[in-house]
């Protein structure tokens, strides 16, 4: 199936089935995530309606580090394998889950200046995010670095396995420092500790970013094998030129 | 009627850090798909046209040779 998928024109034509479905479902869980975040769920007893800011801040930190899980899967993947269709996948979620992550700091930001009167503080959580950030632009960088593709692959691949070690310490810095920022309230052993009228809007907004994710994603997979297949006529054509 | 539309956009006085980070996300966001349907769209032209290209190339080689 993995193989099959390889060829530009097979991948082009299930893209094409897949994209409005994949369309459709992300414009439902917004829209509805929406109606749920900015008319329906209450405001907070103590942060007022700042908390609104949670239903997209949230969602953009769990896809900053659902986007680099992915990548580096299908790093090691392309690096153990050499499935061809692997490394253009983790080429296509780099810049996807780097948005993510720019979103998630920017929102961050917005909402820690009413909050903790800052706009940016060295906490463990916040610098734990923007080397994720880093580390997206190191790989997206490096797949561009070297005229050999094979090298630039393997070298973006090596950079997204290390990369790997910063997801743990983005989760548990709020637990293994003293942090500015809240310790975990939704994913933790002892269940959420929001209620439900909030969990509502902000599963239906990251349900909706998850969608959005795989409609870009297949999106720039379609553009990168494009360009390799353009590659490739230009070798054909300058061969019959000879 | 305009006073609870305006009171609903001042959210409480977080107004202005409620609405940036909405139309931030989904600047970002349209942003992002625009610009891989936009590249996708080029390489698909670019491909179109160089097999039109290489087609006529070839299309002459059978004339000459004919």
């Amino acid at each position: 199936m993995f193989n099959f998928l390889a060829n530009p024109a097979r991948f082009s034509r299930l893209s094409s089935k897949m994209k409005p479905w994949v369309g459709c479902l992300t414009l439902c869980f917004l829209l509805s995530g929406l109606w749920f975040a900015l008319l329906s769920s209450p405001a907070d007893y103590q942060q007022g309606d700042t908390v609104r800011i949670m239903y997209v801040h949230v969602p953009c930190a769990w896809m900053a580090m659902f986007a680099f899980l992915f990548l580096s899967t299908f790093s090691i993947i392309g690096l153990i394998w050499r499935h061809p269709l692997a490394h253009v996948i983790a080429e296509s979620a780099a810049p996807i889950g780097a948005c993510f992550t720019l979103l998630c700091l920017i929102t961050g930001s917005l909402w820690g200046k009413p909050m903790w009167g800052t706009w940016w503080a060295w906490d463990a959580r916040l610098t734990s995010v923007l080397i994720l950030f880093f580390l997206y632009l190191g790989v997206i960088t490096l797949h561009k670095a070297f005229d050999d593709p094979i090298r630039c692959e393997k070298s973006a691949a090596i950079l997204a396995i290390f990369g790997l070690i910063n997801l743990p310490i983005i989760k548990f810095s709020v637990d293994w420092w003293n942090t500015l920022h809240q310790p975990a309230s939704v994913i933790r052993m002892s269940g959420p500790s929001i209620h439900f009228s909030m969990l509502t809007p902000l599963f239906l907004i990251a349900v909706s970013f998850v969608c959005f994710f795989f409609y870009v994603l297949l999106i720039r997979i379609e553009s990168i094998l494009a360009s390799k297949r353009l590659e490739a006529l230009h070798r054909q054509g300058g061969r019959r030129a000879q | 009627m305009i006073t609870e539309i305006f009171d609903y956009l001042r959210m409480g006085g977080y107004g202005w850090f409620v609405w940036p980070s909405y139309l931030i996300v989904g600047a970002a966001l349209i942003g992002i798909w625009l610009q891989s349907e936009k590249s996708l769209k080029r390489r698909k032209e670019k491909i179109s046209a160089l097999k039109t290209k290489f087609k006529d190339r070839k299309g002459g080689y059978i004339k000459d040779g004919a």
